[in-house]
């Protein structure tokens, strides 16, 4: 253990000379320590809110300022397990409603939250991306396909069902949650 | 708290086919005791995180064999946290071995000396994923279909249950109904083993890369407590995919580590 | 108990095909160390055939064996080690069978004795495992075609070489199994192609096309407007690129982005890589009419002689954006072109195969599709222990792994003289052994000197650890040899457990 100790007594005077010390909270697991780090680095929008539940729960609320869904405020859950950041955050929308690529049951379809999620992104790419499927509803790959549909059809007609939905509306004898933002 | 399964015994040299189902710790510490009279060794089955400070600060070193970048990070992190600078002994050097069929890798970790299992997050990768809307829409490839019923239509049928790869009943459910999906769109290929493959993450694994790998650690650990020569500085890649093939590098301590900057 | 359950984690490695070649081989182990033991219980576990230990019947365990060998118990002293280790050995798995020869005399006098070495029924054995390079037994596996592994582990070192005629593999495990054809498309490809009338599509289906398809069109477009040339350089490719980003009606068309980041790989298209062409130039030399290798070998050559140069299809494509139904569509069209070929390989393999060697359809199927990657090496039996061979092989002077492996060759030379390991009290022999080896050749260093001391410094013993890394590493590449799966080290290997590296060389001939 002799090469141990002079590797440590090296440190030991780096330190004195920089005159740091440690100050961690001793009780957080790596994800948490993890998580508190990209709460620190966020840097978002107005239209996005991010509510802390506990400390692998999450509420985010977005209120679209521009786009198809502007009128609305949409609700989402996140859930961060012990294994962030490899394991991707599981994301659900907490509301029903009429998006190509959300279904009835709050499953979303965006890359960087299953494909393409790797441990260099963190939970503002993932916010950003959320506000992203409101301003830019992908209708190429989508999950709820007749919304797809009508939005490639038909822009004008997609405009009013969001419209309608947002105000707790009925489309094709689905009724959709009143998430208008008063 | 990991249990001895028939699928260990292809690589596991301490346990017989009368051990199935008991403690890992307990039997390997048994076995151990029985052949090296000399060396004491203490079992503990249970979850690394119910010891506290006090239980690691114990140890010499911890070499770690673990099954899940979750564990191999909390205890990363827990030794990290134990450094005192103050205190010569407070210093765990921790080395962490992993194996993937062919392949494996040992690194020799000091905490807040040289770079933190965390410091090399960013090249780990996790399990596959596929695209919701492909799984849900347009599935091509069977594993379309396994994620399409283990983590839509379980979840469907079963709100507040999870999904257990370890009840024969639940395979057995997944089976059928990923068979189930996949006839309906076509797809050839769906397997029990790939079934379990796909939903557990399983990875290869023979004794000959455990013995490579864990003799590494071992080798490390040793001149680590003897001073005897020169350590590995600090990752060391083994693969036998194609011929055989070693790389030894360091690996740099990262500026903006979560869990070992600070200190 | 389920052998697929018991063994899963190594079939998904190398399926039941190699886990049936695997439990068919009889392996010889002479007079085992610790590295020997080590590789042979890391084929137990997973379920060898058989194996037996050949080795002297005055070999007995001692007190020195308890300090660092697993493999036995206070109350096996005095016994053979063969019986011993054989017993012990065969509690890790009872699938294998297990048996012992105990010879009467030394190994010295073994290898001096004809008698003593006809008595051994060698050809029962598959492979042979030995720590060290005895002449006799290296001519012995050439003439009768067994091969041999030679592992051996002594301080903080280890070494290893194979010893086999020729390594034909045909499951080497390359990823890139595909071969999609683009530049040069079949006809049922381009009837399907053609018939999708791409520009005109809504932007619903317009976005499930394959890629596979849209590069197609371009390059067609390419063709078009630079007189049916395809892209070659950097500015020509870019070029190709830009038709496929103008074609793209909407930014969020994943196809297209498929289309994009894959299209380099198009244009790196081989249609014979060159590691096939060198083994098609060695047909000749090579070829017996009851040599399945060689003869699936001969009947490719003769596929690409009457199909344009071309391999047969690999009938595989990538997992990509589109529907389930175009998808399925186009995958079906590389797999009847797979079809289609397999038949034609069927029909030239059934000429050649004048000894009517059975082939079954899983092996056809498994060869084509792994045709580009086949792996082939002739290895060496020349002995490495006369100076000129080891500037041939390793080089004129010494270096790091030089001096190890020249302290090897060393002690090696020691023991097959003495019949015994040196110890710290010999250390002046062995550098009069270098000095006669050497002949003035090559100059003895002082970093020589210290290596081979370090050698010595613990009496020649094996360290545990070491002896297991360099019987992990045995056990591997013998298991790739016995599955025939992967590629084998090719063909000698030394560990330096010092600084945890490893060198490998390719023995002359």
């Amino acid at each position: 253990m002799l090469k141990l100790r002079s590797l440590q007594k090296k440190k030991q005077e780096e330190l004195q000379n920089n005159g740091s010390s440690s100050t961690k909270d001793r009780k957080l697991t790596p994800a948490q320590i993890r998580i508190e780090k990209d709460l620190k680095e966020l840097d978002l929008p107005p239209t996005i809110k991010l509510q802390k539940v506990n400390d692998k729960e999450f509420l985010i609320i977005i209120t679209p300022d521009e786009g198809f869904y502007q009128y609305g405020i949409f609700k989402f859950q996140i859930l961060i397990n012990n294994n962030f950041p490899i394991d991707c955050p599981k994301v659900k929308c907490l509301n029903k409603i009429y998006h190509p690529n959300i279904d009835l049951d709050g499953n979303i379809c965006l890359n960087i939250l299953r494909e393409d999620w790797s441990p260099v992104l963190n939970l503002n790419t993932i916010l950003v991306g959320l506000l992203f499927l409101f301003l830019e509803p992908n209708a190429t790959d989508p999950l709820n396909k007749e919304s797809a549909n009508v939005l490639i059809r038909d822009k004008n007609l997609f405009k009013r069902y969001v419209l309608s939905s947002i105000n707790g509306g009925s489309i094709d004898g689905v009724r959709y949650d009143y998430v208008l933002n008063r | 708290m990991d249990t001895i399964d028939l699928s260990n015994l292809n690589r596991q040299f301490l346990f017989r086919q009368s051990d199935i189902g008991r403690s890992k710790a307990e039997v390997a510490a048994q076995f151990i005791s029985k052949r090296f009279k000399d060396v004491k060794v203490t079992p503990y089955f249970g979850k690394l995180q119910d010891k506290n400070e006090e239980y690691y600060k114990q140890f010499t070193l911890v070499i770690s064999g673990l099954d899940s970048i979750e564990a191999r990070r909390w205890i990363n992190s827990t030794l990290v946290n134990l450094v005192d600078a103050e205190d010569f002994d407070s210093l765990k050097p921790l080395i962490d071995g992993g194996t993937e069929g062919f392949r494996g890798q040992t690194k020799v970790i000091f905490p807040t000396i040289n770079a933190c299992y965390e410091c090399s997050l960013d090249t780990i990768s996790g399990q596959t994923t596929y695209p919701m809307c492909t799984i849900t829409n347009n599935p091509r490839l069977p594993e379309h279909c396994i994620e399409y019923a283990s983590s839509i239509e379980w979840n469907q049928l079963h709100p507040n249950e999870k999904l257990d790869m370890d009840k024969p009943e639940h395979v057995d459910w997944l089976y059928q109904a990923s068979s189930q999906r996949a006839q309906e769109f076509k797809i050839e290929g769906i397997t029990r083993s790939l079934c379990l493959g796909v939903v557990k993450n399983i990875i290869p694994a023979i004794a000959s890369t455990n013995a490579i790998i864990a003799a590494t650690c071992c080798n490390e650990a040793f001149k680590i407590v003897t001073s005897s020569n020169p350590i590995l500085d600090n990752f060391m890649m083994y693969s036998g995919n194609d011929s055989v093939f070693t790389y030894t590098f360091a690996y740099e301590k990262k500026d903006d580590c979560p869990v070992c900057v600070g200190f | 108990m389920s052998k697929e359950e018991k063994y899963d984690r190594q079939l998904r490695l190398w399926q039941s095909s190699g886990q049936s070649n695997l439990e068919n081989s009889n392996i010889l182990i002479i007079s085992p160390n610790l590295s020997s033991l080590e590789l042979i219980k890391n084929l137990i576990l997973p379920g060898l055939g058989s194996f037996t230990i050949l080795d002297s019947k005055d070999n007995l365990i001692q007190d020195i064996d308890l300090s660092n060998n697993f493999y036995i118990n206070e109350e096996d002293l005095g016994k053979p080690k063969a019986k011993i280790f054989a017993q012990n050995l065969n509690e890790f798995n009872h699938d294998v069978k297990h048996d012992i020869i105990l010879i009467n005399e030394n190994f010295q006098e073994f290898w001096n004795n004809e008698d003593s070495i006809n008595s051994i029924k060698w050809e029962s054995y598959n492979y042979i495992v030995s720590n060290w390079q005895y002449p006799e037994l290296i001519k012995l596996s050439e003439s009768k075609d067994i091969s041999l592994i030679i592992l051996n582990s002594i301080s903080y070192f280890g070494f290893l070489r194979i010893f086999q005629k020729q390594i034909k593999v045909i499951e080497t495990h390359n990823e890139k199994l595909l071969d999609l054809r683009l530049l040069d498309p079949f006809p049922e490809l381009l009837k399907y192609s053609n018939d999708i009338d791409l520009h005109n599509l809504e932007l619903e289906t317009h976005s499930q096309i394959p890629y596979l398809i849209i590069q197609l069109k371009a390059l067609q477009e390419y063709q078009l407007q630079n007189n049916g040339l395809t892209p070659k350089s950097y500015k020509e490719k870019q070029e190709y690129k830009k038709i496929i980003q103008n074609w793209k009606k909407s930014y969020d068309e994943l196809n297209f982005d498929e289309a994009l980041t894959n299209s380099n790989k198009i244009f790196n298209y081989e249609k014979i890589p060159q590691g096939i062409i060198e083994l098609f130039n060695k047909i000749d030399e090579n070829f017996k009419t009851n040599d399945k290798f060689w003869l699936l070998v001969k009947s490719l050559k003769k596929f690409t002689i009457n199909n344009d140069g071309y391999l047969p299809i690999t009938g595989e494509i990538p997992d990509m954006d589109s529907t389930t139904n175009n998808y399925m569509i186009l995958k079906k069209i590389y797999r009847d072109k797979f079809d289609q070929d397999l038949k034609k390989f069927q029909e030239i393999l059934f000429e050649l195969n004048v000894e009517n060697l059975l082939f079954k359809k899983d092996e056809l199927t498994t060869f084509i599709k792994n045709a580009k990657y086949l792996y082939f090496s002739q290895l060496s039996y020349s002995f490495i222990n006369n100076v000129s061979s080891f500037i041939e092989n390793f080089g004129p002077e010494l270096n790091s792994f030089n001096s190890i492996i020249l302290s090897f060759i060393i002690i090696e030379n020691y023991y097959l003289q003495f019949n015994q390991l040196p110890t710290l009290s010999n250390f002046d022999t062995l550098l009069k052994i270098t000095l006669l080896f050497l002949q003035n050749k090559i100059k003895i260093t002082d970093d020589y000197k210290a290596v081979l001391y370090e050698f010595i410094r613990g009496n020649s013993l094996e360290l545990s650890n070491i002896s297991s890394i360099i019987g992990g590493i045995g056990s591997q590449e013998l298991l790739k040899l016995i599955t025939k799966q992967y590629k084998p080290l090719d063909d000698f290997l030394v560990w330096d457990g010092l600084k945890s590296v490893s060198e490998r060389f390719k023995i002359k001939s």
